[in-house]
């Protein structure tokens, strides 16, 4: 039975979890995502962009309960999440959540009435960043800063999390900041995903924080992070580098023009603070290079 | 001889049967302090330190001794049974937990104690912090409010328990004399 099976099956509906107990083991490795909606049937999307579906319409009551039992009934341990949309669970998967939502303030205090999970099955690919490798370090082996761009599902954080192994792997003290447990996935205080024996995760605590306390404590060679956005990200990246400490990043963008474009991030390429951008495309595979001044060093 | 010892025996045996109603009242109250203790730990557990549930209950295993203990390891295994079955919900591994102990040192609990609790129970591990809160809240008063009734009846009930109990060996011996 493949992984996502063992961590996920005993949380799900008995009708989902017999359907899925079912699947070949080629049919379980191409799903990529379980989706549950209330009064709709359940679809298994597969990687062939393809989904087959089950008989079963879960009501609204099934998916809150779903929700609660991918959550160890520790929802109120959660809310943070909750609020931003998705739980990471006990496996790394990623539960997208949509229902309603209480505001106060402007600001989200809570999702209630649940009524669809998007369950993203994680799967860590080993040699996802082969490619990406030799663009991390100079001719004479000193760590280049990197920022990988792709539009969101491309594999940045397939390809991050395993570039945060091979790096561990060679002996580089790799701290990650890990807001969203996406990279890691640490459920109490051990990483769920293979990400090596020399790192060091502050999970679940907002980037540019995480990255000034790992600073501050740990000592790093690398600090890796996903899905920079904010200026107090970019800040905190800056700060990093000063300190002589390598970083290691992801974002949101679809080329260089499009990064430009985005004023928070748009000062890291004046300052000239990463050495290198690498887009990604479809499948984490590398399409460009660029060095510090954007300019282009390699087209696929 | 035999006679007067199966008499004896049998007085000694209503007297007992007394004596230990009277037991079962003190361990009553004691375990409804204890799981008000319990509670009040989860509630810091869950609203101070964010501990998840399952990790939570598997320390409540720790430390104590009689009551406390006996309520703390009812916990433990509610979070034991969580864990083996995920769709259950708290409740229903508490009572699972405690039905499991009924012949241990929980069978002094009484079943009107859990249904008075019940619907505070049910509430806990679903929803936000602030649903915790007022669960536990609501749990922890209705323990108070039971502990505080077996506490007041307790001097007349074991008083009771133990008049009759040895009232009632007397009896048989006299009976059967």
């Amino acid at each position: 039975m493949s992984d996502w099976r063992d961590d996920l099956l005993r949380y799900l509906p008995a009708s989902v979890r017999r359907r899925a107990q079912e699947l070949s083991e080629a049919q379980a490795q191409s799903v990529v995502e379980i989706r549950m909606r209330a009064g709709q049937r359940v679809e298994f999307v597969t990687d062939r962009s393809g989904a087959f579906e089950l008989d079963w319409r879960p009501g609204a009551p099934e998916v809150q309960s779903t929700l609660a039992a991918l959550c160890d009934h520790s929802a109120y341990a959660r809310q943070e999440e909750i609020c931003q949309g998705f739980v990471t669970v006990r496996g790394g998967h990623r539960v997208g959540l949509c229902g309603r939502a209480s505001v106060q303030e402007g600001r989200i205090v809570g999702l209630h009435t649940v009524g669809s999970l998007c369950i993203r099955i994680a799967r860590p690919i080993l040699g996802a960043a082969d490619g990406l490798m030799p663009a991390l370090f100079d001719a004479s082996g000193r760590p280049r800063s990197t920022l990988i761009l792709s539009p969101p599902g491309c594999g940045k954080t397939t390809v991050l999390r395993d570039a945060i192994r091979q790096l561990s792997q060679r002996g580089q003290h790799v701290c990650v900041a890990d807001e969203r447990s996406e990279l890691c996935a640490v459920i109490d205080g051990v990483p769920q995903m293979p990400v090596g024996s020399r790192t060091d995760v502050m999970d679940g605590c907002p980037k540019a924080q995480a990255m000034q306390m790992l600073l501050r404590a740990m000592n790093p060679d690398w600090i890796v992070t996903d899905e920079l956005g904010r200026a107090a990200d970019a800040q905190a990246v800056l700060d990093a580098m000063r300190c002589g400490v390598a970083v290691l990043a992801s974002a949101h963008a679809d080329g260089l023009t499009a990064l430009r474009s985005r004023p928070e991030l748009r000062g890291l390429m004046d300052a000239g603070a990463f050495s290198g951008y690498v887009l990604l495309q479809r499948r984490g595979r590398i399409a460009s290079r660029y060095d510090a001044r954007g300019e282009a060093l390699h087209e696929a | 001889m035999i006679r007067i010892l199966l008499l004896s025996l049998a007085g000694a045996c209503a007297a007992g049967i007394g004596l230990g109603q009277a037991q079962a009242l003190r361990t009553r109250a004691a375990l409804l302090l204890a799981l008000r203790a319990v509670l009040s730990q989860m509630m810091d557990a869950m609203l101070l330190a964010s501990m998840p549930l399952p990790a939570l209950l598997r320390g409540l295993g720790d430390g104590g001794h009689g009551a406390r203990r006996a309520v703390g390891m009812a916990m433990v295994r509610a979070g034991e049974i969580l864990e083996t079955s995920p769709d259950l919900r708290f409740q229903a591994a508490f009572l699972a937990a405690v039905g499991e102990q009924r012949a241990g040192p929980l069978r002094a609990l009484r079943a009107g104690d859990l249904e008075a609790l019940s619907p505070w129970l049910a509430l806990i591990g679903e929803g936000g912090r602030d649903q915790q809160r007022r669960a536990l809240e609501g749990a922890t008063a209705v323990a108070e409010r039971l502990e505080r009734e077996a506490n007041a009846q307790l001097p007349a009930q074991v008083r009771l328990c133990r008049t009759l109990g040895l009232a009632a060996g007397a009896a048989l011996v006299l009976l059967l004399w």
